[in-house]
This record gives C-alpha cells, sequence and structure tokens, in this order.
C-alpha cells in the first residue's frame, strides 16, 4: 500500500466533522439535512432531515474516532446520530425521510439497511457504556429489519430480498447492505436463523451477478439489478465497492471461500477500471461501453473502505490513490465536493449540471468520513480545526 | 422495459417523475424562509400527503395549494375561502394522449379554464409546463437506445429527459402536467 498522508487526511476528517454540525436540522425531528445530488435525480428542494444512509458513515466513522482517541466527544456525537435515527423511527418501523435523491419519503433502500447498520454499530461499541443505552438502538435496527426488510421486501419463496415489495427485483449493493445489517444483529442476539436463512442466500444471489470471466475488463463486476430473470448489465464501481463488506463479513462468518473470492474480485474489478488521479468512472456497460461522468469524489469513501478491507488478501490493491483523490476535493468549509463531471454526462444539455459537482452532501461526504478516520494522524485528531462557514454554493445554480 | 424506464431504485408505488417535480416546484416558490411549504393542500389524497412530507408545519397562511382537485371542488373550495394565490398542479391536454403508453401515471384531472378563473374573479399569474415535447422525444429514444443494445447512450437519454422536464413557454401548450399560480383581482 502506498504511503497516505496522515496529517492531510486528519484534516480533512476534521473538517468533515466541522461541517457536519453545521448541516443539522431541526425538522420534522433533528438530523442531519442538506441538498441531495445523484445521477439522475436531485433532491434540492426538501430541506429537512434525512434518516438515511448518511448515518452509517457518520456513525462509524465517529465511533472510530471514538476509538482512536479516548475522546468522548466523538462518542456524543456518535450518540446523537443514533438518537436522531431513533427519534425519527415511525411506527412501521421505517425512518422518516430515508429516500435521499427521492426524499421526502419513507422506505428508502439500501438506506433503511444503511441506518440498521449505523444503530448496530452504536449499540455493539457500546454495549458496556452505561450512559448511552444500547438497548435502544439495537431495538430500533431490530425493529426496521423485522417489519421492513424482512416483514415487507424478503420474499419467501425464492429466498431474495426484492426491492419493492410488488415488483420482483433485486440489487445487489442493496442487499449487501442488508447482509451487513443482518450480520452485525446476528451478532448481538442469540438468533441462529438470522444469517443462514437471509445473510448466506442473499450473499448466493449476489455472487450469481457476478461477472467471472478472467482477462475480461468486466471480470469481478457485479451486475446492477436484476428484474425478474432479466439482467440489467450495467456495472458501477461505487455499487460494487459496496459489496465488498458485505461478501467478506460472510465469508468471516461462515469460512466459505467463494464469499472471499467473490469479495477479491470485485475489489480488484474496482481497481482495474480506476482512473490515475484515483477517481471511477460512473458506470460500465457489456461490449466495452462507459458512460464516465459524474465520477463521484466524497463517495469514493465506500471504495476506499473496499479496498482497505480486500487489500488484507490481496496485497495488490492500493486505496491510496482515491484517498488522495478524497482529499483534493475537500473545500474550504470542511465539506468533500460531490463530484467530477456531472456537466460533462450530455454535452449541451446537462452543462447547467456542472455545479452540481460542488454541492456538499451529507450522504456522500459520510463515506469519505468513515474511510478516513482510521487512516488519520491521531495527534492531530485532539485539535479543532478552523473551516469557514459551510457553502451554499451549487445549489441555487442547480435550481436555475 | 416499462419497469426499466423508472430510475433505477425507484419502487413501484413512486410518484411519477413530473409530478415530484410538480411538487418540488410549489415547495420552491411556496416555502416559508425555513424551506417548509405554507398554505393548504386539498386534492388527490396521495398528492397532499406527499406535499406535507416536505414539511408542512400546519401554517395555514400562505396559498391555496390544489393538488390534482377536480374543477368542481376547487371552484368550490376556492369560492367559499377566497385565497388571495392559489397553486395547482392539474394534468396538461397530453397527459390523456400519452397515458397509454407510459411506465407510470396518475390520473390527475385537468384545471379549471382560464374562463372559470375569470368568472371566480382570478388571474392567472404563473404558468409551468412539465413532462413536454422534449421530455417525450428523450423517452422515446431511451426506449429505442434500450432495444438497440446501447445502454450506455439510453441511460443519457434517460440523463436528457430528467433535465429537461420544465418545457419552454411554447412547449408548455403540450405538457403532461402544469403548475399555474392564479391571484385574486376581484374585490
Amino acid at each position: 500500500m502506498s504511503r497516505i498522508d496522515e496529517g492531510a487526511v486528519a484534516r480533512v476528517v476534521l473538517g468533515l466533522d466541522r461541517w457536519f454540525d453545521a448541516m443539522r436540522a431541526t425538522w420534522p425531528t433533528p438530523g442531519y439535512g442538506g441538498p441531495v445530488v445523484h445521477w439522475w435525480n436531485h433532491c434540492l428542494v426538501y430541506q429537512g432531515a434525512g434518516l438515511d444512509w448518511r448515518y452509517e458513515g457518520i456513525v462509524d466513522g465517529y465511533l472510530t474516532l471514538w476509538r482512536r482517541t479516548g475522546d468522548r466527544r466523538w462518542l456524543a456525537k456518535a450518540t446523537r446520530a443514533g438518537n436522531d435515527l431513533v427519534e425519527g423511527q415511525l411506527a412501521n418501523g421505517c425512518f422518516r425521510n430515508s429516500m435521499f435523491e427521492l426524499n421526502p419519503g419513507d422506505g428508502g433502500t439500501p438506506h433503511e439497511a444503511a441506518a440498521d447498520v449505523a444503530l448496530l454499530l452504536l449499540a455493539q461499541a457500546t454495549r458496556t457504556d452505561n450512559d448511552t443505552g444500547p438497548d435502544r438502538f439495537l431495538a430500533a435496527a431490530q425493529h426496521n429489519l423485522r417489519s421492513f426488510f424482512i416483514g415487507r421486501l424478503w420474499h419467501e419463496e425464492s429466498g431474495t430480498l426484492w426491492d419493492s415489495p410488488s415488483v420482483e427485483s433485486f440489487v445487489p449493493n442493496k442487499a449487501a447492505t442488508f447482509v451487513e445489517a443482518v450480520l452485525h444483529l446476528a451478532a448481538q442476539l442469540p438468533d441462529p436463523d438470522l444469517v443462514a436463512r437471509y445473510a448466506l442466500p442473499t450473499g448466493q444471489h449476489i455472487l450469481a451477478l457476478q461477472v467471472r470471466r478472467p482477462g475480461d475488463i468486466l471480470d469481478g463486476a457485479i451486475a446492477q439489478n436484476r428484474f425478474g430473470k432479466r439482467v440489467v448489465e450495467s456495472y458501477f464501481p461505487l455499487y460494487i465497492a459496496r459489496c465488498v463488506p458485505a461478501l467478506l463479513g460472510l465469508w468471516e462468518r461462515t469460512g466459505d471461500e467463494q464469499f472471499r473470492g467473490g469479495a477479491v474480485a470485485a475489489a480488484r474489478f474496482v481497481a482495474r477500471v480506476r482512473d490515475a488521479d484515483g477517481g471511477l468512472p460512473q458506470v460500465l456497460y457489456a461490449r466495452g461501453r462507459w458512460n464516465r461522468h459524474p465520477r463521484w469524489i466524497a463517495g469514493s469513501g465506500d471504495v476506499v473502505r473496499a479496498l482497505t478491507l480486500a487489500s488484507r488478501h490481496a496485497e495488490e490493491l492500493d486505496p491510496a490513490p482515491t484517498v488522495g483523490w478524497i482529499v483534493n476535493g475537500a473545500r474550504p468549509d470542511g465539506r468533500v465536493a460531490a463530484a467530477s463531471g456531472f456537466g460533462r454526462v450530455l454535452p449541451w444539455v446537462s452543462r447547467r449540471d456542472r455545479v452540481a459537482d460542488e454541492v456538499g452532501v451529507v450522504g456522500w461526504c459520510d463515506k469519505a468520513f468513515r474511510a478516513l478516520a482510521p487512516m488519520a494522524d491521531p495527534r492531530l485528531l485532539v485539535a479543532d480545526v478552523a473551516v469557514e462557514p459551510p457553502a451554499a454554493i451549487g445549489v441555487a445554480g442547480v435550481l436555475r | 422495459m416499462a419497469a426499466e424506464t423508472r430510475p433505477l431504485g425507484t419502487r413501484a408505488a413512486g410518484l411519477p417523475i413530473e409530478l415530484r417535480a410538480g411538487l418540488d416546484l410549489i415547495v420552491l416558490r411556496s416555502a416559508d424562509h425555513g424551506g417548509r411549504p405554507r398554505g393548504d393542500a386539498v386534492g388527490l389524497p396521495r398528492l397532499v400527503e406527499e406535499w406535507r412530507h416536505y414539511g408542512w408545519s400546519g401554517n395555514g397562511t400562505g396559498p391555496l395549494i390544489a393538488l390534482g382537485a377536480t374543477p368542481d371542488s376547487l371552484r368550490a373550495v376556492v369560492g367559499e375561502s377566497a385565497p388571495q394565490w392559489v397553486v395547482t398542479l392539474q394534468a396538461g391536454p397530453f397527459a390523456r394522449l400519452l397515458r397509454p403508453i407510459r411506465a407510470t401515471s396518475a390520473e390527475l384531472p385537468e384545471g379549471l379554464t382560464f374562463t372559470a378563473w375569470r368568472g371566480l374573479g382570478y388571474q392567472r399569474s404563473w404558468s409551468v409546463g412539465l413532462f413536454g415535447v422534449g421530455a417525450v422525444v428523450w423517452a422515446i429514444a431511451e426506449r429505442v437506445l434500450r432495444r438497440a443494445g446501447r445502454p450506455d447512450l439510453a441511460d443519457r437519454c434517460r440523463l436528457g429527459m430528467l433535465r429537461s422536464l420544465k418545457t419552454s413557454s411554447i412547449g408548455r401548450l403540450l405538457a403532461v402536467s402544469h403548475v399555474r399560480a392564479y391571484h385574486r383581482v376581484a374585490v
């Protein structure tokens, strides 16, 4: 692994911490708010809190900082985030406004599973801490998993997690987040059924959509989704990276080498298509087609996470270039820019979209935060970093 | 094919994209300084509930928001409450033509006519068309390219459609739906 500038990483992490604080909203329940830009849809009008996958990276990042420094202010922020989810949970188990770029709305995937991961990490980490009361975090995650994912999306006959109760559909990266949540829950509950009944078959379905053609550029890639039996042969490096931790988790739990092999193959695909500057193309297709833009910057934290985990099994995998890509995307107000190239997707038509590159999105920045927190120089994490007030840059431009 | 033309990850129960855009536009133009919608909403229950999800706090000061309200019900509520401003989301003339071939659609009624509004003492202030000829062309191009085995170009056409949802001023005449604002002029 190449050398990473731990000082620079620490400055980015501290900047993100300050920026996250500035992105707090008070309605409909307290939480992290802010706009969302995404490949197809943006969410620029809804200004309340979004209880979606942003919490996964925020909680894990803060817990990492707490473990590395012993400073309880990081634990307090992780706990505050957990409280956001508990207080924003609806009676049906869903989290309020969890649909990210499709907000406002509930029942977002993989967002609610990612929120469960956040709660379960918090419950696990604070098991011996009397001040935080981990039971309510565990209860909230369990309520969501059992009521929403297992109760409404799980299709018993086929042993598949559908993406919609009414459409036979399977989306590997979303299912992978569900697998992670189930593995975390199984580690905290005496329920032997959870892994065998839900996580294992889901992992098998993910692997069934993986390309295994040595020598092909797509070798290791995982198709984006399946409708019925029809596979949508789009391959998004970021979403494929999100499958890696779940597959490795299944290997650790079961010892089944097919999961480790699949995880390493997926990570090698991501590394293979990465650009020299550490960024990744948006999506690849069969027969050598690409759509390069936009290239995610803050969201590439999930790529760093995947390559870091997989590098323990394949030494040639190096997250450092993508760490540099993210560090270069940090801005004076502490955010990390969302992307590069929104204006280049469709010449002329998407030119006004170029301002979306600079929008600060909590649900992308959390991935950078989570990935960089373990790499930051811990001696610098005790300091405060001065950042500029958060910029509303880009949102007004995108709205015009 | 129909399912694939939905944005990835959009579930079957999601709103048609132009209705989401319409709600966004209404909230954008009528929100308070905190970004929360103001006014009272009437019309299709599903749309009213979606509008409230933007953070409506019960603040009734503001325009009357008519989301897919039928002409008769709109006439009744406007006649009774006489709001200073009314913002409507309603079907355009293109809606009926396209409904058979659209992957997702909603039964939005067409609104009151220009004459009917004048009779109630209101004048149109502004009007925005959503999902017009441009968006339809992009959507057709997407389907054609997907069938032709060019998903890369099809995805760009999908993006073209999403970035062309708001029509030009002339294109409004052929839009699938309209957002319109009326203000009271009669004493």
